[in-house]
């Protein structure tokens, strides 16, 4: 074993300056856990090259040995089959040789096993450009063929103060929530059959060329086998890339850390001004769940519910009648609390997080000055409308919870992450590879679609201009375009994370009146509506 | 330090160019702009001399080739490939004039294929003055087969060696060495398209230059050209800021007398069944390295003409103009052929 992984360390010179060290997957090769990987850099960087210099001295780009494709996609997750039902679907870009590399085993679960097989822990909020892409690929209708949970209203309140914000009118679909398998296996069976998939194939490291040459990307499987790609779109954000180029840093499209309470590991990113952070911890944990609601007759599940509490927001996501699915974000070790609860506990402790009126604080001036600051929003609200005082959104109480659905609890831990560069020299990043958000706004597999779409069309236009697969420009135009957009989401989800997790009563006040000035403003809540729809 | 430069420059600009500028200053054909001049009382009359002149001085010579217009380009041969050398705006000129030619032959039926990643695939081209085949690789890769004809050894074999980096388009792509006159007398086939981009405004004789590409073209063939026009704008454009203020392209590229005025360039097309389909102004902004179709064509400018060989047939196509939302917007050339 170690020596076949000498065996891929190799010094690579070229011209003069530009030197390029490739480490080894040595340190690398028996972790299967994600945070092991985070040491550090520069001591990861010296021990590895005084390690190649042992070693054989040949080019690592002119490997013959090595599959040449096209483009390959490392990681078969939403974001990676769906890069290649694009790709394979695309007029311009079918005739191109891909291949999907996914390190997980081969599920050969059926759409119609799917269907009849009990409702899994991993959702997501599908939003409509999300749905748009799926239905260009012909996917939408098959995962509404096994089956989604139409969300159709939406009430968001705080758990410090009165202010609450409704949308959604009952008939129109918000968002649809589907499992991640369910979307994972609709994909995958659109996958035209000229491009390859292989399961089971781990990428253990990759050598990027050093930028402006000519080299291609090569990958390392655990396996030992090699493959040269033309373009690699990563979409796996757990492969760890075993290059650094001195000189010449790549190591930013290394979205280095999974950041877990305390253990965070953003290393060289400490004097970057935020909006360049690769990462930052919430010290934060997702319970997931699937759970029984009260039935009540004749009332179709459709809303989802998020209430914010000082430690995060508790999410239910409508699956069908009588069964949502749940996102509890919370502090780790009451995340850990919840896990170990028994069923009936774990119920107690969502209703009672759900219902309880308990603050942080109470104090009667702060009570007043909420209640004036949305009646007042609610007096502008009618300036530009001649809407009815009742017309102004009403709260509602979700739904008793009577069950947790028997092993669908578990736990993941968040952070933020943001890649500074999208591409490098004939590499790309898509989907949670590039970028990590939080699950609150439930954004994270609907940015990485939207990268999707748009590495598509990028690479339509380039081939159309005669240009190589995987130019400069044409990766460059792909990441301006996806940046603007998603920083701009990232942000606002980092700063709501913020403002919501304090409990200081000029915040609380400040975001109660936020939300009720939302609230009862038709124009501006009509204006969020159609970014969230767009 | 910053007034120095600014001064050295300023210098640089007046003892470099002093020979331009006295040009500019006696030239027969004065530029517009100084009639309008206070001192100067112009007429309507006078600014159209303009054009005339300019066919009259070139009709002395009969070659389209001059040999130290060639050579300036074989000295920076090593530059070709560059992305980000003296040729950096041809570089990106290509989000423009490979939608122009890729769309151009697709309107008039020269391809058979529209879908697909080879929209061209079939059609001859052939590449005048390719340079180091900026222009060339991409149409090839398009799908034709193109063949890149330069009169500098140096910079065909810049362009060889680059070609030969690409399997794609090996056997799709052929250099010759060679001036646009004599390679016309020696035609072994005629082509789908002729095009000549950024080269007329290095020739010596306009006329001789537009006959040899019309004998390389097939009947109903395409001629593809892009160049500089001759106004007041172009040269505090093309040349005060382009190669001095913002040294974008080596002092020296471009002499404002060689470039060509765009109803003179229509008229001798026209004379010679070369009937104009299409022309669009393009802008460069420099920082942003893009350029974009514009309707105004005082500097920089495309034309896409169509061999007519029966000169009698009134040309439905003569009303083609500028079309802002033409088929070649740089934004969408997907959505065209889709
Ligand atoms: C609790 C929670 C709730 C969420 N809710 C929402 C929501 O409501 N709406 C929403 O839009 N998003 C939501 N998200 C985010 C969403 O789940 C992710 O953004 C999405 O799954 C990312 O998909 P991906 O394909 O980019 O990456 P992944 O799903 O991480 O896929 C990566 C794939 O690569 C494979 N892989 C990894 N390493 C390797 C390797 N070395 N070699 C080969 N293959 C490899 C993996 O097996 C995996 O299949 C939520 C996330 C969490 C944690
Ligand atoms: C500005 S370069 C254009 C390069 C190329 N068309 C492009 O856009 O990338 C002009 C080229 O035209 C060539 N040239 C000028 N006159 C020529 C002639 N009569 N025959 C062939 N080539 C000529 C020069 O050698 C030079 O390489």
């Amino acid at each position: 074993m170690t020596t076949k992984v000498l065996r891929s360390l190799q010094v690579v010179k070229k011209s003069g300056s530009l030197q390029c060290v490739v480490c080894g997957s040595r340190r690398y090769s028996t972790s299967t856990n994600a945070e092991s990987f985070s040491t550090n850099t520069s001591s990861n960087t010296s021990s590895t090259s005084t390690n190649s210099t042992n070693t054989s001295s040949t080019s690592t780009y002119s490997r013959k040995d090595a599959e040449l494709f096209d483009i390959v996609v490392a990681g078969g997750g939403m974001a990676g089959f769906a890069m290649a039902c694009s790709l394979g679907q695309s007029k311009v870009l079918s005739s191109l040789r891909v291949l999907v590399l996914e390190g997980g085993p081969h599920t050969d679960a059926s759409l119609e096993a799917l269907s009849a097989a009990p409702h899994d822990n991993r959702v997501c909020a599908i939003a409509p450009p999300s749905v748009r892409l799926l239905d260009k690929l012909g996917v939408w209708h098959d995962i509404c063929g096994v089956r989604t949970g139409p969300v159709k209203r939406m009430q968001v309140w705080d758990s410090e103060s009165d202010a609450m914000i409704a949308f959604g009118d009952g008939h129109r679909a918000l968002a649809h929530i589907v499992e991640n398998r369910v979307t994972v296996a609709a994909l995958r069976a659109r996958v035209p059959s000229s491009i390859e998939v292989r399961y089971g194939a781990r990428v253990q490291s990759f050598d990027l060329p050093p930028p402006a040459t000519d080299g291609l990307p090569l990958l390392t499987l655990r396996d030992g086998g090699h493959i040269r790609a033309r373009l690699l779109v990563r979409g796996a954000s757990v492969v760890r890339g075993a290059s650094v180029v001195r000189g010449a840093s790549v190591e930013h499209l290394e979205v280095w850390t999974v950041c877990r309470g305390g253990n965070t590991a953003a290393r060289g990113t400490d004097s970057l001004p935020w909006w360049q952070h690769c990462s930052s911890r919430y010290g934060q944990s997702a319970v997931v769940a699937t759970l029984q609601l009260e039935r009540e007759e004749n009332e179709s599940n459709i809303t989802a519910w998020q209430k914010f509490l000082p430690n995060g927001p508790l999410a239910i996501l409508p699956l069908r009648h009588g069964l949502s699915s749940l996102v509890w974000t919370t502090a780790p070790g009451h995340a850990q609390a919840l896990l170990a609860m028994d069923a009936r506990s774990f119920a107690d402790a969502i209703n009672s997080a759900l219902w309880s009126n308990e603050r942080a604080h109470s104090a009667p001036w702060l009570e007043s000055l909420q209640r004036r600051g949305t009646q007042l929003a609610r007096d502008v609200g009618h300036l530009f409308s001649s809407a009815t005082a009742a017309q102004v959104s009403s709260r509602l109480l979700p739904p008793p919870v009577v069950g947790v659905v028997e092993d669908s609890r578990a736990s993941f831990p968040l952070a933020l992450n943001h890649a500074v560069h999208y591409t490098a020299n004939r590499v790309v990043l898509v989907g949670d590879a590039a970028h990590r958000v939080h699950p609150l706004a439930g954004q994270g597999a609907n940015l990485g679609f939207g990268d999707v779409a748009a590495l598509t069309t990028a690479l339509e236009t380039s081939l159309l201009l005669g240009e190589t697969l995987g130019s400069a420009s044409c990766l460059y135009e792909y990441e301006r375009i996806r940046q603007r957009e998603n920083l701009v989401m990232l942000a606002a989800i980092d700063a709501l994370q913020k403002l919501y997790s304090s409990t200081a009563p000029p915040l609380v006040l400040l975001r109660a009146l936020g939300l009720a000035a939302v609230d009862a403003i038709a124009p501006i809540k009509e204006k969020i509506e159609a970014y969230v729809q767009r | 330090m910053i007034c120095k430069k600014i001064m050295n420059s300023c210098s640089d600009l007046i003892s470099l160019h002093r020979c331009c500028l006295k040009s500019l200053l006696c030239h027969q054909s004065t530029p517009a702009w100084w009639h309008v001049m206070p001192q100067n009382y112009c007429t309507v009359r006078e600014i159209n001399i303009k054009t005339e002149t300019y066919q009259n001085t070139r009709h002395k010579q009969q070659s389209s080739f001059n040999d130290e217009e060639v050579r300036k380009f074989g000295a920076l041969s090593d530059h070709w490939w560059a992305r980000d050398g003296p040729y950096k705006p041809l570089h990106s000129l290509n989000r423009l004039r490979v939608p122009l030619v890729r769309d151009g032959l697709i309107s008039t039926g020269a391809t058979v294929s529209k879908d697909g990643r080879q929209p061209l695939e079939g059609v001859t081209i052939l590449d005048v003055g390719c340079g180091g085949g900026i222009l060339s690789e991409p149409l090839a890769r398009l799908g034709a087969s193109v063949t890149g004809l330069d009169a500098s050894h140096k910079s065909i074999e810049a362009a060889q060696q680059h070609s030969s980096l690409d399997a794609d388009l090996q056997g799709r792509l052929q250099y010759k060495c060679c001036d646009l006159d004599t390679f016309s007398q020696r035609l072994d086939q005629q082509y789908d398209a002729v095009v000549a981009s950024e080269v007329l405004e290095h020739v010596d004789s306009i006329e001789a230059f537009i006959e040899s590409c019309n004998a390389c073209l097939k009947p109903s063939g395409s001629l593809f050209l892009t160049t500089i026009n001759r106004t007041p704008l172009s040269f505090l454009g093309a040349i005060v800021a382009a190669e001095y203020l913002l040294r974008i392209v080596p002092v020296g590229t471009h002499t404002w007398d060689k470039f060509v005025p765009i109803e003179a360039l229509k008229k001798l097309l026209e004379e010679r069944g070369l009937q104009t389909r299409l022309q669009h102004g393009m802008l460069y902004a420099p920082v942003l390295d893009r350029w974009c179709w514009v309707a105004d064509t005082s500097v920089n400018y495309a034309l896409h003409a169509v061999n007519i060989a029966d000169t009698s047939v009134n040309y439905a196509l003569h009303a083609v103009n500028y079309a802002p939302e033409s088929p070649m917007s740089p934004e969408s050339p997907t959505s065209s052929l889709s």
